[in-house]
This record gives C-alpha cells, structure tokens and sequence, in this order.
C-alpha cells in the first residue's frame, strides 16, 4: 500500500469563494465530500484580517476544521515585500513580515508554511531561530518558471543544504513537469486576441524543446527573456509578448530531481490545468509521477491545485468543483502505482 | 486572466450624501487570489463616456467607510482589501454622471510580492443610471 495521502489546496475553489458559490466552511466540506484527507490554506485568501486575524475568526476556522475532521496540510504564505511602492522591503522588514506569517500559521494549526518562489534566503535563514523555537517548517515552492535553475530558487537551495535544519524544505509543484503546454492557457489568449500565427509558432518551439522555458527565459520569473526572431517576427502586440512570456511559467523537468532532492521534500502541490473525462490531466503525466514517489517511499501529502480557473473565459463559468472532483478521483486511482 | 473579477455587474451608481448626488461609483473584485494590503493597489483608471476621470479626483475604499485618495492609499498598510469583498471605486463629481447609459472603463493594477510587473486587468461595460 503506497503511503501516499491526498490534500485538496483551497486555491484551486478560490472563484466559488469569490463569487459566493462556497464560504470557509462549504469549501472544508466540499473538500473532505471529494475524498481527500488534508487540506492547504491560503491564509491570505480565505482568513480575513490575516496575518492578525480575532479571535473569532481563528476560532472559526479551526471549529470548521475539526468539524470536517480533515488534516491541516500546509498554509501557503507570502511576504509583501512590494507594499510600498516607492522602494522594496528591506530584509530585516521581511524577516519581521515572516515572523508574523509563521505566527498566524500556528495560530490557524499549521506546522508547514510554504514560501512563494523567489522567497529571499537570507530572510529565511534570519527567521529560522523563531521557526525552530515555534516549531514551524518553511518550504520554499519550487514552481515552473522560477525552479531550481532560477537564481534567487538556487541561492534559497543552497542556503538549505548548508543549514541543514528539519525546519526547511521544499515544496514541488508539478507545474515542472508539463510534457505538453496546457492547452487551456493557448485557448484562453487566442479568444483574447493573440496572433493565431504566434499561438501556433509557441506550441511548436515548446514541442521542440521539451518546454519555452528554456527556449527563452532565464527561470527566474522576471520576465528577462529573450525570444527568437523567428517568434518576435510574427508578434503583432503586446499580448502576443505575453503569451510567449507566460508560456515560460511551465517546464518539463525529468523525474530524477524527485531522486535529488527527496530528502528534502516536504510536501507536494498536484498543480492541474485540465482534467480529461478519460481521467488524465492534459499536460502532466500523474502515473509516472506517483510511480517515482512510490517507488520513493513518499510518505506525505500532494494537494490538489487547479489552475485551469485563470484560463477560463470571461463570464463562461468555472467548473472548478468538477475538475477538483475529477483531480482526486485519478490520484485515487494510481495511489498505488508503481507498488 | 483576472480580468472576469474587474467591475462587478450591477454596481455603478450615483452616489447620494445628504439628499446630494456627489460622485459616481462602481466596485471590483481583487485581479488576484489572495487579498493585500490597500497600500498593494498600484494604479486605478476610470473612463467614462470616453474621458479619463482625473487621478485626483478619484477615492477608494475597502469597506465603504473610510476613503483614500490613489495617493493617500500608497501608505494605507493596515486596511486589508479582502478576497472576494468589493473594493469601492469612487469618482467625486458634483452631480455623478447624467440619467442614462453611459460607457464606463475599469482598470486596476495591483502589485504582487516578489513580481516587479503588477497584475492587472480592465472591463468595459455598458450601464444604465
């Protein structure tokens, strides 16, 4: 039996949260009624007043969590390190904003926060004597676009692995492994008016090169990137510039960084564009993921993450309980492979 | 990309203070997944009927109570603008906008952490006053 658990990430309901479909408690529910058994907060999404949330609305979360007697997985932080927009945040400023977010995560019953990519390491480091007092992990996301070969991602890993504490870590996001450009993104912009041409010239370099990623970008998600001339040729706007840029924020990685860095790992995100009636996600191939993990030992959690949502278009709805629906109902399925 | 959470359907309106139509109003959702602080609000346009309302001349509010000019709300780190709650977008005008349908333009840029490119997003919508 393969040790691996299930976790629904409340990202992936954010518009039913939105738009009124579900509050805290509906989205708790929806999550234990699909099968998983934990679940990963974005406190900055669903908790009010965060990171200083009353009382009662920490009580209230935690009152819903019991009720649905589901696991609480990971909280998933940031560091506003742009809230002032004349200057950005000095470290001993964000050291002090993390602090907070580790705060409010225990307050809310996490023992895990993940850091969003391009998380400082100095900053992580200068708060890691309040993590370990408190006993909270940080793991820095390593998502496409800005992953391991992205330059503030590999300071951070660098950082970790001379540290050494068990109170860091990483949490990958399958965004890393897309064998093919999710195609829900190419439909979205060609209906917002990107250049059929351009659409089509960025499917085929992706094809070409295992991903645009390393075709154009230089994996930090700045959006220093340099495309081929025979793309550029055909851009007709700024949207079509974005595309190609956002085509970067995917990448095909081979499984064997699952073998390096698995010591390191501390949790997964299932990240999902589109989930396919016949059970496959359309870009990422979760057997062969969850065959490496078993075979792996991975013992802990990966979270359901849509993210098909962004790509919706406007006023169509989103059928984002379907998807999540769908998205547990495969990973239930090949738990085992591999075993 | 967020641009289905610009202009909420059905919120322009005049706006009445003591038996006075002052400005004209409409509300947004967040071009995001998580809520900020107010201070995280880049930039906001509005265009009505074609003509960008001046810079100065518009206020916002995350609770409709306390107003911020674009300026003042560069520094307003303690009100949180909330996922999924409306942010109100203000245009003091003596008189709002005439009865009628009017073409009215949202744009809105938030900054995002660790992302030197704001996010953004704008609508268009037909409404009737």
């Amino acid at each position: 039996m393969s040790q691996i658990k299930t976790s629904v990430s409340m990202y992936s309901l954010q518009d039913s949260y939105a738009r009124h479909r579900l509050d805290l408690e509906g989205v708790l529910q929806f999550v234990k009624d699909v099968g998983a058994q934990g679940v990963e907060l974005i406190s900055d999404q669903m908790i009010t007043g965060t990171p200083f949330p009353s009382d009662a609305t920490v009580t209230r979360w935690r009152d819903a969590l019991d009720r649905s007697g589901l696991a609480p997985v990971c909280n998933d932080i940031f560091i506003n390190s742009t809230i002032y927009k004349n200057r950005e945040l000095r470290v001993a400023e964000q050291v002090d904003l993390l602090k907070r977010e580790l705060d409010v995560s225990k307050r809310l019953g996490f023992d895990l926060v993940r850091l969003v990519s391009n998380t400082r390491a100095d900053v992580t480091e200068a708060a890691l004597p309040y993590a370990e007092q408190i006993g909270m992990a940080m793991a820095l996301e390593i998502h496409a676009g800005m992953s391991f070969q992205g330059g503030l991602t590999s300071e951070w890993i660098r950082m970790m692995r001379r540290v050494q504490s068990e109170n860091l870590g990483i949490v990958v996001d399958f965004g890393i492994f897309c064998d093919r450009h999710p195609r829900v993104s190419t439909d979205y912009f060609r209906s917002i008016g990107v250049t059929p041409e351009v659409a089509d010239a960025v499917e085929r370099i992706y094809v070409e090169n295992g991903d645009t990623m390393r075709a154009f970008a230089s994996g930090d998600g700045f959006g220093d990137v340099s495309f081929p001339p025979e793309l550029t040729a055909l851009f007709r706007s700024d949207l079509d510039a974005e595309f190609a840029f956002f085509s970067t924020g995917y990448e095909s990685t081979p499984l064997d960084v699952l073998d390096e860095y698995f010591p390191y790992i501390r949790h997964f995100h299932g990240k999902f564009y589109e989930m396919l009636e016949d059970g496959t996600e359309y870009s990422i191939d979760y057997p062969a993921i969850l065959t490496r993990l078993n075979a792996l030992g991975y013992d802990g959690y990966i979270s359901s993450e849509y993210e098909g949502n962004r790509f919706t278009p406007v006023d169509q709805p989103i059928h984002d309980h379907e998807q999540v629906r769908r998205h547990q109902a495969m990973l239930a399925a090949h738990l085992n492979d591999g075993k | 990309m967020f641009d289905g959470y610009v202009f909420t359907d059905g919120s322009a309106r005049n706006v009445v203070e003591n038996g006075e139509v002052t400005g004209f109003q409409v509300e947004t959702l967040i071009t995001y997944y998580r809520g900020i602080p107010l201070s995280m609000v880049h930039d906001i346009e509005l265009v009505v009927d074609g003509a960008d309302v001046p810079r100065d001349e518009l206020v916002i509010s995350p609770d409709g109570e306390d107003w911020f000019t674009l300026a003042e709300a560069e520094t307003v780190t303690t009100y949180r603008w909330e996922y999924g709650d409306p942010l109100y977008v203000r245009w003091l005008h003596a008189g709002g906008v005439p009865a009628g349908e009017h073409e009215v333009t949202l744009r809105l840029k938030i900054r995002v952490a660790y992302i030197p490119v704001p996010f953004g997003g704008e609508r268009t919508r037909l409404v009737a006053v």
